[in-house]
Parts: C-alpha cells; structure tokens; sequence
C-alpha cells in the first residue's frame, strides 16, 4: 500500500478513547457551580417582577382608558388618566433598568 | 452557532450547573482525546482534561463569542494547559500505550497487524516536537478546520498549512522506514 495512504488511513482509524466514569460529574462537583446558584436566583426573580410590573402597567393602561382620556382635555379626569399612564410607564421603566442591569 | 454558544456562556455566568454540565459532555469526548494524544497517559490526560473545563468554567467572562466559537475557545485552553504540562514535566513523563486496540469485528491476524499499525503510528506521532504533534491531533485526528487551528495555535492560517505539509512528509517517511526495516 502507498505509504502516502497509509497514514491518513492510520490516523482516520485511531480510535477516540472513551471518557473515564464521572468525569462530567468530578468536574461540575470541583467546579461549585451546582452550590452557586445566586446569579440564577436573581436572574429568576428579576423576571418575575418584571412580569408583574407589565401586568401592573398594564392595569393601569386600562384604568386609564376606562377614565377616558380626551385629547388636550384639562378636567381633572384627564389628568388623573395622564397621571396614571406616567406612574405606569415608569415603574415598567424601573423594572426593565434594573432587570438589564 | 456562535448565539447559541453566546447564551450557553450566559448561562453558565449565572450558574446553571446544566448548562455547564451540558458543555463539557458536549466537548469531554474530543478534549480528553486531545490531552491524551498529547502525553500518552491515561491519569495524566484525565487530569489535563479536567483542568480545562475547570479553567473555561473560571474564565467564562473571558469568552468573547464574536471572535470564535466555543470549542476553540476550550481547545485554546487545552492548548496551553498541554504545552505547559508538557514543558514542566519533560524528564517525568511517563508515556504508555493507553488503549488496546481491540477491534472485535477483525480476525485474529487482521487485529495483531491492526494493533501493530496503531502502535507504531503512536511511536511516530511521539517522536515528533509537541507542537507538532499537536497541529496533526488537531487536523488529521480530531477533524479541526484550517482555521480552528490557526486560532487555537495562535498561527496564521497559511502557517497551519505549509506546517502541517511538513509534518505529513516527515510521519510517511517514518512510516516508511519501519516498513522497510521489517
């Protein structure tokens, strides 16, 4: 056989050896990452308060149309609208900065 | 690829363990096959192999997606991790034969010719410097592109090409010689 040949059909047929039992498991256990999860907590209840500051704006969106709110009106209706869409939009605003962060 | 390893990397960052879990049985197979090619010792390449993971899980912030993937990014690890084991242990280093070679679908004969050609191809690939060893692990074994190992090795890729060139002339003509000594 070409010898040319011969090497890469050696080289092609070498083996991969297994990995040796719990190698994954000795690692992820020296690593501490299973007995670290504070990040992940945090990332979770990040996420949920950002859900509820949605569901909370939204309420709001909704009790502000409920008020009606009417173009340039000056009653005190509509500024209770106005006020109440500004309150909304910076909480969600808050929660979105602080989840990102 | 490269957003999946970006979310695999932020995963990690905010310590989930199964994404990290996740990573190393994706990548365990072909670097503890790397480290073991390297020294040729079952213990020693266990240990080498662990340290990378080790090591990536430590400098996970490290990682920058945009300039490569993540296995070559764990491979760059590997890569100094190897070479400096290599460089610090030269007279201690005890190589052995790691595997059988046992291939049941062969006959008798064809398993004793099989496990003979291993070896000496094993022989050959030792008698080489470890980074050239190392580009013919990489490339002909573990099946890296032209440009994974450029990045890993730190070499340009044109570097990688007339290198591995070289090192394929110099192991035919060894092969060769031991065909002709027999």
């Amino acid at each position: 056989m070409n010898v040319s040949n011969k090497y890469m059909r050696l080289i092609k047929s070498l083996p991969l050896e297994r990995c040796p039992e719990g190698f994954t498991e000795k690692i992820v256990q020296a690593s501490g990452i299973a007995s670290n999860p504070g990040k992940n907590r945090y990332a979770r209840t990040a996420s949920f308060f950002y859900g509820a500051a949605c569901i909370i704006t939204l309420c709001l969106l909704l009790a502000a149309v409920n008020l009606g709110i009417s173009n340039g009106g000056s009653s005190s209706r509509d500024m209770l609208a106005r006020n109440i869409i500004i309150v909304g939009e910076q909480i969600s605003l808050g929660f979105k900065t602080a989840f990102y962060m | 690829m490269r957003l999946l390893d970006m979310s695999i990397t932020y995963q990690i960052r905010d310590g989930n363990a199964e994404a990290f879990e996740n990573l190393i049985n994706e990548h365990k197979s072909q670097v503890f096959n790397y480290c073991l090619r390297m020294c040729e010792n079952h213990h020693a390449a266990e240990d080498l192999a662990q340290d990378v993971f080790l090591q990536a899980y430590t400098n996970i912030n490290r990682y920058d997606w945009t300039k490569s993937s993540l296995r070559t990014w764990i491979f760059v690890i590997a890569h100094n991790i190897c070479l400096n084991y290599l460089r610090n242990n030269k007279s201690r280093i005890h190589t052995e034969i790691a595997q059988d070679f046992i291939d049941e679908r062969r006959s008798p004969e064809e398993q004793y010719l099989y496990r003979e050609d291993m070896l000496r191809l094993i022989a050959a690939l030792h008698s080489l410097p470890a980074e050239d060893r190392e580009l013919v692990i990489m490339k002909d074994y573990l099946g890296f592109k032209y440009r994974e190992a450029a990045l890993v090795m730190g070499v340009p890729v044109g570097t990688v090409k007339s290198r591995l060139h070289g090192i394929r002339v110099k192991l035919r003509r060894m092969l060769e010689d031991q065909n002709e000594r027999q």
